[in-house]
């Protein structure tokens, strides 16, 4: 008789198909689903999605110079934006992205047409920019100045210096070198800047210095080519026929030039630095004795008050006249301070 | 034999294939998906150029217009500058006018505005040139010239911005193109893998069950039917198959089995036939040598059995007359069956002529069931026995010798009992008269042939009843030791 075996395998066999089925179709789901999301992942992470992230403001205003002083500048830029994202306000660099470099005035004239919510502006003593002021106001856009006023203009706010105690400063400053027995003083104004600011520190130096047996010059940096104050300051300095002992900068450009043309002509110690703002360069200039001292004005905190001012009148259609920055001396005895932050 | 549908080979194959090629398409889905969306974006890169330049040209139109206008004051040109300028504000609306900090947007924004600004002036222009205001439309021409060109320079800016950005996305896209090939790649290399693995260990589940059928098959058809039964481990038209070749194998060798039964039945029977005849012959062989004494002895017997009755000597004819039925018995009843009351009377006419011959020496007494006197028996088998118990039992005994036969009615057959109180059986001498071994036996029949014996042993008797019943064991001897006699049994079935 053929013998019959008990067989219980046949469930199992069958289980055994089921499952490697259901196996091979869950590892293929899991496999795919895995691809997709490290796929999904990776695309995420190339940054190619089709939106790009960005956030919405409630108002735009422009904030318009011919950044003389770059580094000085950006530091306003980034106080005025910062404070703007608090306000739900961005601020454009009109200009920034631009094929073609165009005028402060036809910058100003961009704002305009574009409808702008506010201008900031950096007067360049141009005799166009009052009309133009006039317009924007007319276009009912306020516009706020910063650095250098416009007070004859229909500008809402100024936010700056006292140029009187910055000329102070700088006078204290020089005497402090004269003292140590510098006698040719040279300041260095821009050519553009025939405003009343450069003047007025121009006078408070030569009233802080006429007790002293001392030469005070001041030089206009021809500014009409790009790289021209930078020749001026190293002419200037390599001039024989009238020796330099004292470089006195008003903007953060110039002290750089004039760092920069001392070291190179290895007139370390001889012609001494008093110079302008307070980036890194300058604050290691201050501790290797180059430069004897800097002036600093919080640009950052004048950014935010351009934001501020135009902000405050666009809500209460007043705002102040005039927002003062304050001024700090760095010298020796607390660039640390400046340094670590 | 219904087919169970949760497991047939046609589900499982249609199951399996449909999904892994389900996951295989919708993997090949997921990929053309995504290759479509990454070319999608490609297009959008140059699709936002192509709308920059779209919108330069119908700034540049606008602007040819009107300054063709001022310059012919044509109406063409008025209602071309009119038809641009629709086109152009179209085009405008189209942009983005929300303030963001995204450079992009902004400057989308920017061109916007601007361009709104730009519209009105040139209607106001187009207003004054109408108005024959010289002073005024040039102006405003100017104005407007200057904010054209600084909506040319943006879009300008614009296009480039854009180009150099989705140059880079460009390269990102590739990029991302060549990951989603390999992915994709690997992903149906896996999956291909993955369904081999899972086609095989399926057609192994179908294949498998046919291989073990087949080889059980060519052992079943090489003649082995001690073969296991085929067990297959799916529930499949395969497990439907084997069943019914287990089935087969089932059937076939209970056939085989019966065939042989029946066929082992037949030759049992022929060799039982041929052994009767054997015997048969064996004894009829005997009785031939002996028939010419029988014949010739028969008839002078009933010659003298006459003359006995003629001359009145009534004892010599009785005795005569017992001699002839003895040897008439003894010599017809070999080729039939005869009965027990036949069987009886030999016995009787023997004992007679013993007693005559031996002056009455054997003291023969019988109990006789009279209802089982018809019953059919092979003949010659109690006066064997009754001559054996003479021969042997109570020859050579001092005492007077007796002999005792029954004839019992039991329930199932009917007994016959010969019982003597001769010299009895050494032990052991019992079971081998019974087996069939016992020389002596056969030494003293082949003696009694030539003396005074009609030539038919024990054995002989035993085998007769063996062969004529079909049965064993129905010829029983016992002894209960010397000078205890003999008891002989012979089961008669019903």
């Amino acid at each position: 008789m053929p013998k019959n075996r008990v067989g219980d395998g046949k469930n199992k066999k069958d289980s055994a198909i089921k499952f490697a089925t259901l196996f091979s179709i869950i590892l293929g789901v899991l496999i795919m689903i895995t691809g997709m999301i490290y796929y999904k992942y990776y695309v995420t992470g190339l940054k190619i999605s089709d939106t790009e992230e960005f956030s919405e403001y409630g108002y735009h205003y422009a904030i318009i110079s011919e950044e003389e002083d770059a580094t000085f500048w950006d530091a306003i830029y980034q106080g005025a934006c910062e404070k703007g994202k608090e306000q739900n306000v961005f601020v454009e660099e009109m200009g920034r992205n631009l094929s073609k470099d165009y005028s402060l005035e036809d910058l100003f004239q961009i704002a305009i047409a574009a409808k702008v919510d506010g201008i900031i502006l950096e007067p360049n003593g141009g005799g166009e920019t009052v009309a133009l002021i006039k317009e924007a106001d007319r276009a009912g856009i306020p516009v706020v100045t910063v650095l250098q006023d416009e007070p004859e203009s229909e500008r809402k706010s100024y936010i700056g210096v006292n140029s009187y105690t910055q000329g102070q400063i700088y006078g204290k400053e020089v005497m402090d070198i004269v003292k140590a027995g510098k006698k040719n003083i040279v300041l260095l104004l821009s050519q553009n800047s025939t405003d009343a600011s450069q003047n007025m520190i121009y006078s408070s130096i030569l009233e802080a210095t006429n007790t002293a047996q001392v030469s005070v010059k001041s030089i206009i940096i021809n500014e009409e080519s790009s790289f021209g104050s930078e020749e001026e300051i190293r002419k200037l300095i390599m001039d024989e026929n009238s020796p330099t002992d004292l470089l006195v900068c008003l903007t953060a450009a110039d002290t750089l030039s004039a760092y920069q043309a001392v070291v190179d002509y290895n007139k370390v110690g001889q012609v001494d630095i008093i110079g302008y703002y307070d980036s890194d360069i300058i604050l290691s200039a201050i501790e290797k004795d180059i430069i004897h001292s800097t002036m600093t004005i919080d640009a950052n905190q004048m950014g935010a008050y351009c934001v501020e001012a135009l902000t405050e009148y666009r809500e209460t259609g007043n705002v102040s006249d005039y927002y003062s920055v304050d001024i700090d001396i760095i010298n020796k005895s607390n660039y640390l301070n400046y340094l670590d932050e | 034999m219904k087919l169970k549908k949760k497991g047939s080979i046609r589900r499982k194959l249609i199951i399996v294939f449909t999904l892994s090629y389900c996951i295989v398409l919708f993997a090949n889905l997921f990929l053309y998906n995504n290759i479509n969306r990454s070319i999608g974006t490609i297009d959008q890169v140059f699709k936002s150029n192509a709308e920059l330049n779209d919108l330069l040209e119908a700034l540049t139109a606008v602007h040819g217009y009107v300054y063709e206008y001022l310059n012919t004051k044509s109406s063409e040109s008025l209602e071309s500058y009119y038809r641009s300028e629709q086109e152009y504000h179209a085009l405008v609306e189209g942009l983005e006018g929300e303030t963001t900090d995204n450079d992009m947007l902004l400057m989308q924004k920017n061109i916007k505005n601007m361009s709104q600004t730009y519209l009105v002036l040139l209607d106001a222009t187009v207003d004054a040139k109408r108005g024959r205001n010289l002073e005024k439309y040039n102006n405003s021409y100017e104005e407007a010239s200057n904010i054209y060109d600084y909506i040319s320079t943006y879009i300008n800016s614009l296009n480039n911005e854009k180009f150099q950005y989705n140059s880079e996305k460009y390269g990102l896209l590739l990029l991302s193109l060549r990951y989603l090939e390999v992915i994709s790649t690997s992903f149906l290399i896996v999956i291909t893998l993955v369904n081999i693995v899972l086609i095989i260990i399926l057609t192994r589940s179908i294949t498998d069950p046919l291989m073990k059928l087949t080889q059980t098959a060519y052992e079943v058809a090489g003649g082995n039917f001690q073969v296991d039964l085929v067990h297959v481990n799916s529930s499949d038209e395969v497990e439907i198959v084997t069943r019914a070749f287990n089935n087969m194998i089932v059937s076939i060798h209970q056939y085989i089995i019966k065939t042989k039964e029946s066929m082992e039945l037949e030759s049992k029977m022929m060799e039982r036939e041929l052994m009767m005849t054997n015997h048969l012959k064996d004894a009829q062989l005997k009785n031939l040598q002996a028939q010419i004494n029988p014949h010739f002895l028969f008839n002078t017997l009933n010659a003298g059995a006459q003359l006995a009755m003629l001359e009145g000597a009534d004892k010599t004819c009785l005795f005569i007359e017992n001699m002839a039925n003895f040897f008439r018995s003894n010599m017809k009843s070999f080729d039939r069956d005869s009965t027990i009351g036949d069987e009886v009377r030999l016995v009787d006419s023997y004992i007679y002529i013993l007693n005559v011959r031996f002056s009455g020496g054997i003291n023969f007494a019988r109990e006789i069931d009279e209802s089982v006197l018809e019953v059919k028996v092979p003949s010659l088998i109690l006066q064997p026995i009754v001559e054996n118990a003479v021969n042997y039992g109570i020859r050579d005994i001092e005492y007077s010798g007796e002999i005792r036969l029954c004839v019992e009615q039991r329930e199932n057959h009917i007994d016959i009992i010969i019982r003597d109180n001769g010299v009895g059986l050494k032990q052991g001498v019992s079971e081998q008269i019974m087996n069939g071994t016992f020389d002596r036996n056969r030494e003293a029949q082949d003696a009694a042939v030539t003396k005074d014996s009609n030539g038919i042993g024990l054995n002989n008797v035993i085998q007769r009843l063996q062969l004529y019943y079909n049965q064993e064991g129905l010829f029983h001897i016992e002894s209960q030791g010397r000078y205890q006699g003999t008891t002989v049994t012979i089961h008669i079935p019903k």
